[in-house]
């Protein structure tokens, strides 16, 4: 089959000397997914923009790169205008970055076929978007992009890269803006369109799930690609295997025998603004010392607002809350938070951060040694023992933040740990060590409270799961049972 | 290789210089801003001690000289030289707009980051004065406060302290509320870290630096104000000597003498431009989470 994007020896060089992506040689044919997989930093989206022809001035992109046959080395700026959009569709990672927040979705789709010149009726933009699974469409095209959720939005992008029909789709992790159970829909719509797919993604798991071959990228080369089932049957390269870790499973737990309970909501609410605004409605909620229990919900559902109630830092306005006097010492809850490099103090080592609760006045006094030297092993039980420790957060990569806060939650052995969505900034390998390091301090007998919107990741994690939905929690469930997917 | 190997990739291990002044330094505009800085700051305490001639001795058989050997930049209307004048009025200029700056900085930073901290009453409070100080434009206030004190330049530097202090307020409220609110700041709090410790240890250093910035940025401004206070007679009397007052003086004879402007509009400008250049290289160095 003639493939639509040829890529010999393709190696871009930014103006400063940096050489990001080298040598890469890869083609697509037509009808077919091809992922690019890879960790932050290994040349991803620079390959995004090159096939493009997106680069900043004064990049140079050498090599042999073709699109449907023809050479694009040295286009100008014009021949990449008229290439994007008739010959590459581009599918970007928020929906909502890429919108006018003043102008109605259809005038977004419309774009795609006005940028060229051409007209095109609301009824066939409508007829994209149904095709694509967007119900009653030609209503609700009128309505501005922040009333879609991001899955209808991003259904709405790919109506508007596919436009003119280009035989090539990039898409620049196209999902990790979305909850995980959209993903699936997203890319059958990606393939709905009858394009070649370049899916650009750090998600092994769904790179498996999909995609046709996967080329997997390291330090800017490509070291290995195959058909997934090839990849995870025989790894070659070492990079491929640390992205396999990520789908090891966690170690069984050790169920702990005695139990006692910690925390109790029973119809608790939480009403902000006199009343006028319900965060939380009725909301139930146990756990006790060693037990893992995970919250679920769309976002604004009142997740996080719940948290603020189990940490003690927001009073509920109804209901019963009963918290087990342990819980009300400073320093017994911990909290591990969705922004690994901000919860961390920017001008501060990052062992002065890991070692601050150590610090807390009720707690016996520390020499500033005793307490480096307690950071020091408190990060080589997270895997940080070979980092400097004088380091800033801000030189750190973001698993590497989010180990350092958890060593810093873990480091007086608290009573309940608190960690609200602790992986949604992170790649599949640190995530799994993340839940491994919260089975940890589980199996030590702490309480691990855990809000997420990560199915595959609470149902790896939690011994029981809390589903919650407009301020409600509707059903505590064994994860064994995975939730059935209400919306298509 | 285990699992627990992850390293960013792409970067290799390099040293990271994590003082504020060295990397200034590295920075080549940084570089520039901060010798002729020194530079001025050199000729402005060479200054206020020895000068090549007399800086406020009249000698009038040298009046209006053209520049020579004996006086680079020529004489003045009373035969004055002068680039000893210039050089004697360094330390005025420069030393006056580095202490109105300071202490805008102090005050601001101090009353902004206590309304942001202490919120209820007293943020009301401290944001209504500081509301009604910016509803007044700072030269008329300025203009208003020398007229109340009369013409001088301690009751200058006072006029500006007043009339610039409350946007460092605004500025350092604001950012104090956020920090408040950082991941790093609540995990403190759970902690149970006194508030005391929480406030100088998270938030006053981030905040600082930022006003900090803000503040170095306006050096540049702030010494072409004094400059313009004085040029308007409000400022240094004479006989003292200071930038802007000579350069105010240098304007009745200009189509006489015009090498009189050179001296301290180039000390002015220069200055200027050294303030800006630290300024923009102080916002480029300090990494993404530190300002």
């Amino acid at each position: 089959m003639k493939p639509v994007l040829n890529c010999r020896g393709l190696t871009v060089v930014y103006p400063g000397g940096a050489t990001p992506v080298a040598d890469i040689s890869f083609s697509v044919t037509s009808g077919e997914c091809f992922a690019l997989l890879g960790g932050s930093g290994a040349g991803k989206s620079t390959i995004a923009r090159a096939l493009m022809g997106l680069h900043r001035r004064g990049t140079s992109v050498t090599g042999v790169l073709q699109l449907g046959g023809r050479d694009m080395i040295g286009a100008t700026r014009a021949a990449w205008r008229t290439a994007r959009g008739r010959r590459v569709g581009f599918v970007a990672q928020n929906p909502w970055a890429g919108c006018d927040p003043l102008r109605p979705v259809r005038d977004h789709v419309a774009e795609a076929w006005r940028c060229h010149g051409l007209t095109v009726s609301w009824r066939e933009i409508a007829g994209k978007l149904e095709r694509l699974g967007v119900g009653g469409a030609g209503a609700r095209m009128v309505q501005h992009p922040h009333t879609w959720s991001g899955g209808m939005l991003q259904r709405a992008s790919i109506a508007a890269a596919g436009a003119l029909a280009p035989p090539l789709l990039i898409a620049d992790e196209p999902t990790s803006a979305l909850d995980a159970d959209r993903a699936q829909s997203i890319l059958d719509a990606l393939r709905a369109t009858g394009a070649a797919v370049v899916l650009i993604s750090h998600d092994i798991g769904l790179v498996l799930r999909h995609a046709d071959r996967v080329g997997i990228l390291h330090r800017g080369a490509l070291v290995e690609q195959d058909t997934p089932d090839a990849l995870t049957s025989a790894p070659g390269h070492a990079e491929t295997r640390r992205l396999l870790a990520a789908l090891a499973p966690l170690p069984p737990r050790a169920t702990c025998a005695e139990k006692t309970p910690l925390l109790r909501l029973d119809g608790v609410s939480v009403t902000h603004d006199r009343g006028r605004v319900r965060a939380l409605d009725s909301a139930d909620l146990g756990i006790g010392t060693g037990e893992i229990v995970g919250i679920q919900g769309p976002s604004g559902c009142g997740k996080s607002t719940l948290l603020r109630v189990a940490m003690g830092i927001e009073r509920p306005t109804g209901g019963r809350l009963w918290r087990a006097a342990t819980l009300d010492r400073p320093g017994a809850v911990l909290p591990v938070f969705q922004d690994p490099v901000g919860s961390l103090v920017p001008h501060w080592p990052i062992w002065r951060s890991v070692s601050e609760p150590l610090t807390a006045p009720q707690l016996p006094r520390l020499s500033r040694a005793a307490r480096r030297d307690a950071a020091l092993s408190a990060m080589s039980r997270v895997g940080l023992g070979d980092i400097d420790p004088e380091a800033r957060p801000s030189e750190l990569s973001m698993g590497q933040c989010q180990r350092a806060a958890l060593a810093r939650a873990t480091i007086t052995g608290p009573v309940m740990i608190v960690a609200d969505e602790p992986t949604s900034a992170l790649d599949g390998a640190s995530t799994w060590l993340v839940g491994k390091l919260l089975r940890d301090a589980a199996e030590r007998g702490a309480a691990v409270l855990i809000v997420s919107h990560d199915n595959s990741f609470l149902k790896r994690m939690a011994d029981r799961v809390t589903f919650m939905e407009a301020g409600r929690t509707l059903a505590v469930r064994a994860p064994a049972h995975p939730r059935s997917t209400k919306r298509p | 290789m285990s699992a627990l190997d992850i390293t960013r990739p792409g970067t290799a291990p390099r040293a990271v210089d994590r003082r504020l002044l060295t990397r200034l330094r590295r920075h080549p505009s940084g570089r520039a801003g901060l010798l002729i800085g020194l530079a001025l700051i050199l000729f402005a305490a060479i200054g206020a001690v020895w000068t090549p001639h007399a800086p406020d001795a009249p000698n009038y058989a040298n009046a209006l000289k053209p520049p020579s050997l004996a006086h680079p930049f020529g004489t003045d209307a009373t035969g004055r030289d002068t680039f000893s004048r210039a050089m004697n009025g360094a330390h005025r200029s420069i030393g006056a707009a580095l202490l109105v700056l300071g202490a805008v900085f102090l005050i601001g930073l101090l009353v902004g980051a206590l309304a942001g901290l202490a919120g209820g009453v007293i943020d009301t409070l401290l944001m209504r004065v500081a509301d009604i100080a910016m509803t007044l434009p700072g030269l008329v206030l300025a203009f208003a406060m020398l007229g109340l004190l009369g013409p001088g330049f301690v009751n200058l530097l006072i006029a500006l302290l007043i009339a610039d202090w409350a946007w460092y307020a605004r500025l350092a409220r604001s950012l104090s509320l956020d920090a408040r609110k950082r991941p790093h700041v609540v995990a403190a709090r759970m902690a149970g870290i006194p508030r005391w410790r929480i406030i100088l240890g998270h938030i006053l250093p981030g905040v600082a630096l930022q006003v900090g910035i803000v503040a170095s940025l306006a050096l540049g401004g702030m010494i072409g104000a004094l400059s313009g206070f004085s040029f308007l007679g409000l400022g240094v009397q004479p006989p003292r000597a200071e930038w802007g007052a000579l350069l105010a003086e240098s304007r009745l004879y200009f189509p006489l003498a015009s090498w009189l402007l050179i001296a301290p509009a180039g000390l002015i400008f220069l200055s200027v431009l050294s303030a800006n250049l630290v300024g923009n290289a102080l916002r480029d160095v300090a990494g993404p989470g530190e300002a």
